[in-house]
């Protein structure tokens, strides 16, 4: 049997607007399943709950109704919180928020630290952290002297050392350059394919949902699409129609099929496309 | 007219343990009518730069000229400057504060003491500008509207002021696809019909290989490239190595000249990529 790390039954999350009364439901019964190992990415349009449901996943926020549980440990209870927040790290957009120590390798034991772990398995954790994320070199630099990919390894080499079944990233690319979000994907692609790290990747670029296993396409609070990548992105019209995307070469395959080329449907990437431009 | 750098350089924190020199050196012609893309990894001086255009920042050495006008001269009217040249910074939504729409976009012009009437009219001509329905948005809040939205009335306000020079820097970033593709629609039409002069900074080189005609790359602070979009992204090696990337139609055609095809890899767009395909699979199957 497939364990699951993450179960989410019925969640409904509301706000209060700031603005008057009114209440806003921002996550409207949402059914969620995550396996073990698992690289699950999500995308929907601004506003679409995506944030929100991140952040029931590390019990940042409670369910009003429903239920989430990480591991068979329930987020509404209490004593449970620490233990989830050890099981699941979470990366965010900015790579200059999140970052709290003068040092690269401070700041990646600054978790372990809080967990109270033995200085020595101290030193262990963030070496192998590091490297992981291919950052041993930069142990004693300073963190705001790194470029924007390299701030967000260092924020996973912080998760990591925390040694979490889950990894949440909302939106981890948003403000990188072409190199650094290639830098990020890699490394979390790596963390996933090498050490069966659960993945939740959260993101506005079609090219990266690409490389999930699975892809969770949210609208007004609800999940509007879910499967492969390869089925989401063959529904061109709904996915139009979420106000989002499909990947460019996708659309030229789409474009080339239209024209009469013989060409599989399904083509996401560009070594798939010249694979079969080239047969 | 036009905006002129010549031999500018800006040297942050200067006879201090943290002097650094941000920008180095920079000559640079951004002429009215051009539709320009500013790209270079995260570092490499593309804010500072931009900054110098409107006088937010002045050069510690060189010089910039906004049509004809001296920036760092004595005496400059930075005010004037500004209204020329309107700069929209990275997640501009953050800076709106308004009850509403109407007051937010309004700030601008009351500011510069214009009257009543005129004040709306401007207002009414941004929102029209960025694609926002006067009636339905005007006295909404602009914190009640979605992240596309949101950008849209910052960029209004930024309109109001009637700037000659736009510069935008990464106006997408953190958008839906369709909000991304709302705000470059709008841009490029800004472009076409109010004949603004863009200047356009992004991280996606998809993005900028369907907008701009003339790209400016900068690395460490120092001018790259200066050139047509097509003959910048040609150097795909170089571009690679300084951090950045080629969008991902020339990235496809550069492979498959590799395995062997005769295809152009100077192509930018899905269109001119799909042209590109066809005539060398179509030209192969009259040979055969």
């Amino acid at each position: 049997m497939v364990r699951k790390v993450i179960e989410i039954k019925n969640l409904i999350h509301r706000y209060n607007s700031s603005q008057d009364e009114t209440v806003i439901e921002a996550l409207k019964g949402v059914d969620l399943h995550v396996a073990k190992g698992e690289f699950l990415a999500v995308i929907g349009h601004n506003g679409s709950g995506k944030s929100t449901l991140a952040k029931h996943l590390n019990a940042l926020l409670l369910p009003h109704e429903g239920s989430v549980t990480i591991n068979g440990l329930d987020t509404r209870k209490k004593e449970n919180t620490w233990a989830i927040r050890q099981q699941v790290g979470m990366v965010f957009q900015n790579p200059d928020n999140q970052l709290v120590a003068a040092t690269v390798e401070e700041d990646t034991a600054f978790g372990p630290e809080n967990l109270g772990v033995e200085p020595v398995e101290i030193r262990r954790l963030v070496d192998d952290s590091l490297e992981r994320v291919g950052l041993s070199s930069f142990h004693k630099r300073a963190p705001h002297l790194l470029s924007g990919g390299q701030k967000q390894r260092v924020a996973i080499a912080g998760i990591i050392a925390m040694r979490p079944n889950v990894l949440v990233l909302d939106e981890p690319t948003a403000m990188l350059d072409p190199t650094g979000r290639k830098e990020v994907m890699a490394t979390v692609s790596a963390l996933n394919k090498e050490e069966g790290l659960t993945v939740v990747h959260i993101t506005h670029f079609m090219e990266e949902a690409v490389f999930a296993d699975r892809v969770l396409v949210m609208s007004e609070g609800l999940v509007a699409m879910e499967g492969t990548p390869r089925e989401i992105f063959s529904r061109v019209e709904e996915i139009k129609k979420l106000r989002l995307d499909v990947p460019q070469i996708a659309e030229l395959n789409g474009c080339l099929r239209k024209e009469g080329l013989l060409l599989p449907s399904g083509i996401l990437t560009l070594e798939e496309m010249v694979v079969a431009l080239c047969q | 007219m036009s905006i002129v750098l010549t031999g500018v350089s800006h040297t942050y924190s200067p006879n201090s343990p943290y002097e650094m020199e941000a920008i180095k050196n920079i000559d640079l012609d951004i002429t009215e009518g051009e539709i320009i893309g500013l790209i270079g990894h995260t570092g490499s001086g593309k804010s500072t730069l931009i900054q110098h255009f409107n006088g937010l920042l002045k050069p510690t050495k060189g010089r910039v000229l906004v049509d004809g006008i001296d920036i760092g001269k004595k005496g400059v009217k930075l005010k004037d400057i500004r209204k020329k040249v309107g700069l929209v910074f990275q997640y501009p939504e953050h800076q709106l504060f308004e009850e509403t729409v109407y007051k937010d976009i309004a700030f601008g012009p009351k500011n510069i003491g214009l009257d009543q009437e005129k004040i709306k009219n401007r207002v009414k001509k941004a929102m029209k500008m960025v694609g926002l329905d006067y009636a339905k948005y005007s006295d909404v809040s602009p914190f009640t509207l979605s992240g596309g939205e949101k950008r849209r009335v910052a960029l209004a306000g930024v309109l109001a002021m009637q700037p000659k020079y736009l510069v935008l820097d990464e106006p997408t970033a953190g958008l839906d696809p369709r909000g991304r593709d709302e705000i470059l629609r709008h841009v490029t039409e800004l472009h076409r019909r109010e004949n603004i002069t863009i200047v356009i900074v992004s991280h996606s080189m998809d993005d900028i290989a369907r907008l701009v005609d003339r790209l400016i790359v900068i690395n460490q602070g120092e001018l790259v490239y200066n050139n047509s979009t097509r003959e910048c992204f040609a150097q795909y090696e170089e571009l690679k190595r300084i951090g950045l990337d080629v969008p991902t139609m020339t990235a496809l055609m550069l492979r498959l000249s590799e395995k062997g095809w005769a295809v152009r890899t100077d192509i930018l767009t899905i269109k001119e990529a799909k042209e590109e395909i066809l005539r060398v699979v179509r030209g192969g199957a009259e040979d055969a």
